[in-house]
């Protein structure tokens, strides 16, 4: 391990900047985020960087390293500096930045409050009384720390701008948790196919990728949230059974403009 | 060290180079298409070359031989020129059975991630933008045509589970040969044999690791506790899904090999290696 490392941060605003370079002593088991610490302790108290709980649990310290989205907090500088002991740490593309590593990622929070809590029948007697096999789906989906790493690396979002037509893989998380959560009454396939814009994504699974929580954000978020818009909306055979059998106890769909 | 403006599509947002990435995001895609381009090649050659696809009549052309093995290349599977009994030799059945494990290998889950990011750069890796200035064009993914055709996955699965039917037969005649008289005869085993054995059990891995066939067989469900079936079936497509990707190579890898052994042994080029018992 190198005594001494170069950290190059991204300095600026809104209006622009440009890297600065600090050279910071390292000690085993040291991650970015003590690196950016030592610089505002001992040489720049201004870096401005969003932390909390350095766990990996609390999902502030989101930066890019060296060009991939990872948790600052979570990222031994060993795996980053290469020969010539450079680590450049930028901060997340897709959002307005704020200053240094910090973006305004308050698109997210308007976001979540377009989709409906978690909706169950008065009949249905508190507490839920639920079989682990029913649930055990949906508790992967619970694992999500908001870090925003997924909503930051989707294309659609960082190189299409389409925060207009798309969600993003966090609402999709989001969406899948409830809509196959087995007491939730609300069918959820009408706001997935429009205003939440499943079909914008094409399963480049980056957003899986990167998950620092590992969850399997396409194969067992995504997908399945496409496979149920394709039984309503692609699936002739389907609405044809439909038609002759009803909706089987299919939860009734809302229209997407009772979501708070 | 380089300094940036702001980006102007979207006021205050940090800037978007190409990419900050230095390892070789690159070799992914340029594999995946160089590999996809040869296959793509190979299969088009051998579907115009409407010949050299199965192995019966080895027996015909070879005097001497003693028994001919029962070898179909996948590429003339369903074999429509010997059910339907008045098919034009001149025409390639191939050009018309490719196109259902076309649809079926398009509108994958797994390979519409190799594709996007291989061919259409959609992105090209992970936090690497894309190239061609999409700011100007209105992004609609599989929404609109011609990708919203994805959405009817699950169609060109039903399809495909007719293909998978006739590899296991194929598997199964591959354990037969032709003798001198004519007659067909069971005890056969060859390296053509093995190689399908190999093709019927991956392409099944494939097929039934499915995301549409994951989400048909119990995903759609919210209650598995009310259907322990389709829990213990959605749980085997689930551990089978996990490796879709790596099947999907491995099948396509397969086909072809099977494909070349049969073109090898029914052009004379190489005689199969066999035994009968």
């Amino acid at each position: 391990m190198l005594e001494t490392i170069t950290v190059r941060v991204f300095r600026g605003d809104a209006n622009g900047g440009e890297e600065k370079e600090y050279r910071v002593k390292t000690f085993p088991g040291m991650v970015v985020l003590d690196a950016i610490h030592q610089i505002q302790a001992e040489q720049d108290s201004t870096v401005a960087c969003r932390w909390n709980c350095k766990a990996a649990k609390c999902g502030s310290c989101s930066a890019e390293i060296n060009g991939k989205p990872r948790l600052m907090c979570k990222s031994r500088i060993e795996d980053y500096y290469g020969e010539d002991g450079i680590i450049r740490v930028h901060p997340l593309k897709t959002f307005p930045l704020i200053k240094d590593l910090v973006t305004d990622v308050s698109w997210n929070y308007k976001t979540a409050e377009k989709i409906a809590p978690l909706s169950v029948s008065s009949g249905v007697p508190r507490p839920f009384r639920m079989q682990q096999v029913d649930v055990e789906r949906v508790q992967e989906f619970r694992k999500c720390i908001e870090c925003f790493l997924c909503q930051n690396v989707c294309h659609i979002l960082r190189d299409h701008n389409r925060k207009d037509g798309y969600f993003g893989p966090r609402f999709m998380v989001k969406l899948a948790s409830l809509d196959m959560h087995p007491l939730d009454e609300i069918d959820r396939r009408a706001q997935l196919h429009s205003e939440a814009g499943v079909g914008y994504c094409n399963i480049t699974k980056c957003c899986e990728e990167l998950c620092p929580e590992h969850i399997h954000i396409t194969d067992n978020a995504i997908i399945p949230l496409k496979e149920r818009v394709a039984d309503e909306y692609y699936d002739p055979l389907k609405k044809v059974i439909r038609l002759i059998f009803g909706r089987n106890g299919r939860k009734m769909p809302v229209s997407s403009s009772s979501k708070k | 060290m380089s300094s940036y403006t702001a980006q102007s599509r979207e006021p205050g947002r940090a800037p978007l180079p190409m990419t900050d990435r230095q390892d070789r995001w690159w070799v992914q895609p340029v594999l995946i298409v160089a590999t996809l381009v040869l296959f793509g090649i190979y299969a088009g050659f051998r579907a115009f070359e409407n010949n050299f696809y199965e192995t019966r009549q080895l027996i015909e052309s070879q005097p001497g031989l003693q028994a001919a093995p029962l070898y179909l290349s996948p590429f003339y599977s369903p074999p429509l020129h010997h059910l339907i009994a008045s098919w034009p030799a001149a025409l390639s059945p191939a050009l018309f059975l490719v196109i259902f494990p076309l649809s079926f290998r398009g509108t994958c889950y797994y390979c519409r991630k190799a594709y996007y990011r291989a061919f259409f750069w959609d992105p090209p890796a992970c936090a690497v933008a894309e190239i061609r200035d999409r700011a100007r064009m209105k992004y609609s993914g599989e929404t609109t045509l011609p990708f919203v055709v994805n959405n009817f996955h699950r169609y060109a699965l039903y399809l495909i589970l007719v293909y998978v039917v006739f590899h296991w037969y194929h598997l199964y005649e591959a354990f037969h040969y032709v003798d001198a008289a004519g007659s067909v005869k069971l005890g056969y085993f060859g390296l053509g044999t093995l190689i399908f054995g190999l093709d019927a059990v991956l392409l099944s891995l494939y097929v039934f690791s499915c995301h549409s066939w994951r989400h048909l067989i119990g995903g759609g469900a919210n209650n598995f506790s009310r259907s322990p079936i389709r829990l213990k079936l959605w749980q085997i497509v689930t551990t089978l899904n996990k490796r879709h990707g790596l099947y999907f190579w491995l099948s396509l890898a397969t086909v072809g090999l099977a494909d070349i052994y049969v073109r090898l042994v029914a052009s004379g080029i190489i005689p199969d290696l066999a035994v009968r018992l």
